[in-house]
Formats: C-alpha cells, structure tokens, sequence
C-alpha cells in the first residue's frame, strides 16, 4: 500500500555546522489493511520518515511508493488524490486547528479544498464520523481551546475520516495524554481500522502499547532500521 | 526569615476554584492532606483533575482572579497568606520547580549559563562563584563537560540533557523541597529511565522532600514512597501501595486503562465544569455506586495502609 525503498536524509544548517544524516538507506512497507508499527528513541527519524512519506519533506535518495506510484515524483495537482487517501494524525492536534475558527467549520474545511463539499451530504458524513469517534455533535459549535486533549485528538481523527482515506500515518497520536484518554482513543482507532478496513503506520516510543495495537512492528536507530 | 529546619506541607481544605461564564470551575476542591519531608509524594490523576493547580498553589504562583480557600501550612506559615517578600526566598530556597516540557521550559535564545545564573541570583556571591557553583552542579547531573554545556543553546541537548539541566535549575538554591510537574511527558522509553534515576539522586543533593505531579504509573511506581490519587478536585486515595494494591474503585478502573491490564477505557466522561455533586464526584462513573454515594460525600477511612474516600470502606 505505503512502501519506502531506500530512503536518505541529510539535514544542512548553513557554513560551518556539520550536516546531520537522520536518515540512511530506511525501507518499510505497509501493506493493505495492515496496521505497522514503526518504534525508536527520541531522535532517531521516525517523525522524518513519517514526513517524506506524506510528502511533507523531500528526501535525497530513494524512493515512496503508494499502490504502484512513484509518489516522489508527482508535482501539483498530480499529488491530490494521494494527499487525500493518505492522512497525519499528529502528536499535537491543537496545532492543526485554526484557534479563531468553531470546531465545526474546522472540520469541513478539507472538503472545500478538495471541491467535495456539498452541505446536506457532508453534513451527514460530519456526523457519521463524530459517531464514530464517539463525539457529541454540540462541540461542533465550541473553539478549540474549549475542548480537552482527548477531545482535540478525536476531532482530528475525524477530520481525517471524513475525506475516506485509505492511509493514516500515526505520529505518536498518545503520547501527550493520560492513560485513560490514550486507552479510548487507541480503543476507537482500532474499531475504525476494522470497520474501514484502513492500513496504519503507527509511530510510537512506548512498547506496551505497540505490542497491543499492531500487526507487526519495525525498530529504528540512529537513521537506520534495526533488524 | 525561611527557618532552617524542613517541615512538612499541610493542605488543609484547600480550594481554588475559577470564576468562568459556564460556571465557577472547581479546580481544587476541598484538599486536606500532609506531605511529609523526607517523602516523595506522586500526584496521580486524569487530565484535567487538579494536579498541576494544586502544584501552583503550593508554589504561591497561583492567578490573581483564583478564589483560594483554606490552609497551606509550612511550619506555622500559612503560604496563602504569606508576606510576599517570605514567598518570594521561598520559592527557589524553600521549593525548587522542575516543571514539564524541557523544551519549552528552556528559553532558545540564552545559553544553558545564563539560565542557571538567573536561577542562582537569590544566593550572596559574585558571579564567578555563581559560575563556579553551577558547574559543579551540571557535573553531579553527569555532565561530563560542564563548561561546554554552559556555552550550549537548549537546542543543541537531547530531551534528557535538557531534562538534566532543569533539574539542576530546580535544585540551584539548595532547596528543602522539590516539585516536579510532569517531568516525563512525552519522553520515550530510555529517557523516562533517565529522569526517574535524576529524581530519585535529587536526595543526594539534599532535598528534604518531593512532589512529583504526572500521570505515568511506572514514574510514580519507580520512585515515589508514597501517592495520592487526585479526580474532579479532590484527593480519593493516598497510600504507599496505591499502584500495586488499588482500593478506591477510581483507581482500580484508572489501572485498568494500562496496556497490560487490558487497555479498558474508564467509562464515561469526567465531571463537567462547575459540577456541584454533593456526593462522590466518581459515583456516575462508578460500577458500585449506592445510593448515599449520590448526595452524602465519602468520609475518609484508614484500611491496609491507605487512606480511601469510599463509602465501600466505611
């Protein structure tokens, strides 16, 4: 489904500072409805990986695939459909939502940008996808500050949702919450995989909870694979 | 004049709560509990529960709008009603605060020197000695090159250096007590490690007693004698094998969320904002509920160690 092959990434941070390699020779693949997880310590190119892979962050070698796509290679409007089926659920949702826009128009507004917005239609999947995050639609009305941590993560997912991805890249989604909030919403994230039949990388530091919630789990050190 | 001799913190009744348009917030309700010296204390709970309120009150860094009821006794001083001036050598010399997110906490634009130094303007000595003592410091924090570190920009330390660096911040004015805030979240794995080894060599720096607010088990587990479990406000549980022999049904089902033990979600939502339960604040999510739990609140019973708030012990 999602495949690096020979990833490379040398950071550079101007005269004078020694370039950083934080990534050398990576390899993964996520299958179709697999969830993967993708662990290491703190710096050693998880986030980056995850990156290059949604084609945040340019690599200098090798390549992603997504089905049989080069996706390295596409530019512009060439890149929408991947940028739609495949979405980031980040450590730190509340950067993702303008904080002087509701919650609610927050939400729609992927749809807009894909032309996909129709307002009875997308309203039904706006609720749809709330219930399936086990959200209550009054908080639609609310702004993002009066929302809690668990609450924010579970609208991002939602958000997510509603664009009918095949792919979420997992970055470290519990890490910031307790283990009562991290527990509901690991609990919903596996429901929707089942029900949606959706492939996961999921990027984490804590092995208790990659042990529950993966299929099959790759380490990273320094930049590199561990085998 | 901060006596010399350490003392325990004695919350008696404290309350702070927030006025808002929804209602007044009922951050910290009714606290009454002693954090005895020569103990590190955890602070367990939910997001959201209390826990970092209750720390700011102990620090007298609470906002001016907080309505703040009750006692906060160090020795015979009641800190909410302290002279600013005691307040302010208290904190730093009475109290060092390790706070959460390394980070953040550091600023990016001065040098780690430049922020010790700052910690250590309340102590007398020149500034060569104030040098001189905050490299000493970073060395029995494992710093192998301190004067290097001295020169570094946050940035450029890993999250555990980083963690390291405010820890000896927290300690620079040789502190009777420490408080540190969620010293672990968002750490990985060996950094957690790392921080647990840090806190429990606080001792061997002369701190005279602790308090660790955080929400993970196996920091509290690893390095605290004792822990108070905090929801909605209020302190449900305090023992010494809370983790490993829970007795409150909060804290039994609040375990049940680890990975290990099955990952089951506390049913239900925490209370809202301006609740007003007479009763137990935990009774609607609580599997074995009576019906006085509804409008009578729980007294606190003495059972296997523990002191719980439960009408199941009473």
């Amino acid at each position: 489904m999602l495949e690096a092959v020979g990833i490379s990434k040398t950071f550079r941070s101007g005269w004078g500072t020694r370039p950083y390699k934080a990534l050398e020779d990576v390899s993964l693949h996520v299958g179709g409805g697999e969830i993967l997880g993708l662990m290491g310590p703190s710096g050693c190119g998880k986030s980056t990986l995850a990156r290059i892979l949604l084609r945040l962050l340019p690599c200098d070698q090798g390549e992603v695939l997504y089905g049989n796509e080069n996706i390295s290679k596409l530019k512009g409007r060439g890149l929408l459909p991947f940028r739609r089926e495949v979405q980031l659920i980040s450590q730190r949702p509340e950067s993702f939502f303008n904080p002087s826009i509701k919650l609610g128009d927050s939400l729609v507004e992927p749809l807009r940008i894909f032309g996909i917005y129709e307002k009875a239609s997308s309203q039904e999947l706006l609720l749809h996808s709330l219930e399936q995050v086990k959200l209550n639609a009054q908080l639609l009305d609310r702004y993002p500050h009066q929302v809690s941590g668990g609450e924010i993560q579970r609208l991002s997912l939602c958000r997510a949702l509603l664009l009918q991805p095949k792919v979420l890249v997992l970055d470290e989604p519990t890490s910031m919450l307790d283990i009562s909030v991290q527990a509901q919403i690991l609990n919903i994230l596996k429901e929707i995989q089942k029900d949606r039949r959706l492939s996961y990388l999921f990027i984490s530091h804590d092995r208790d909870v990659v042990r529950w919630m993966c299929d099959r789990v790759v380490l990273m050190r320094n930049g590199r694979m561990e085998i | 004049m901060l006596d010399a001799e350490i003392h325990d913190i004695v919350l008696k009744k404290l309350s702070v709560h927030f006025a808002a348009f929804s209602g007044l917030i009922r951050a910290v309700d009714g606290v009454d509990a002693v954090f005895s010296k020569g103990h590190i204390t955890g602070i367990l709970g939910e997001s959201g529960c209390g826990k970092s309120v209750l720390g700011l009150g102990i620090l007298g860094l609470l906002p001016s709008y907080a309505r703040v009821g009750g006692e906060i006794l160090y020795g015979d001083t009641n800190m909410l009603k302290a002279d600013p001036r005691w307040l302010r050598i208290f904190r730093g010399r009475g109290i060092g605060l390790i706070p959460q997110n390394p980070s953040e906490s550091l600023n990016s634009a001065r040098r780690i020197g430049a922020h010790l130094d700052e910690a250590m303007l309340n102590l007398s000595g020149s500034g060569r000695e104030r040098k001189a003592r905050a490299e000493a410091l970073l060395r029995s924090f494992g710093f192998e090159e301190p004067s290097r570190i001295m020169r570094a920009y946050p940035f450029e330390l890993s999250g555990g250096m980083q963690q390291r660096v405010l820890c000896a911040i927290g300690v620079a004015c040789s502190p009777q007590w420490v408080l540190a805030d969620e010293p672990t979240k968002g750490l990985d794995f060996d950094l957690r490690g790392q921080v647990c080894d840090t806190l429990l060599s606080l001792r061997q720096h002369g701190v005279g007693g602790m308090l660790v607010i955080t929400h993970d088990l196996a920091l509290a587990e690893n390095v605290c004698d004792t822990v108070a479990i905090m929801y909605g406000g209020e302190i449900l549980e305090t023992g010494r094998e809370t983790i490993r022999n829970p007795r409150h049904p909060y804290t039994k089902d609040f375990l049940e969320a680890l990975p290990k033990n099955g990952m089951r979600p506390i049913p239900g939502m925490p209370p809202e904002i301006g609740d007003k339960t007479a009763g137990c604040k935990y009774a609607p999510r609580c599997k074995y509920r009576k019906n006085c739990c509804d409008y009578e609140k729980p007294p606190s019973v003495e059972t296997e160690g523990s002191t719980v708030r439960c009408f199941l012990y009473a």
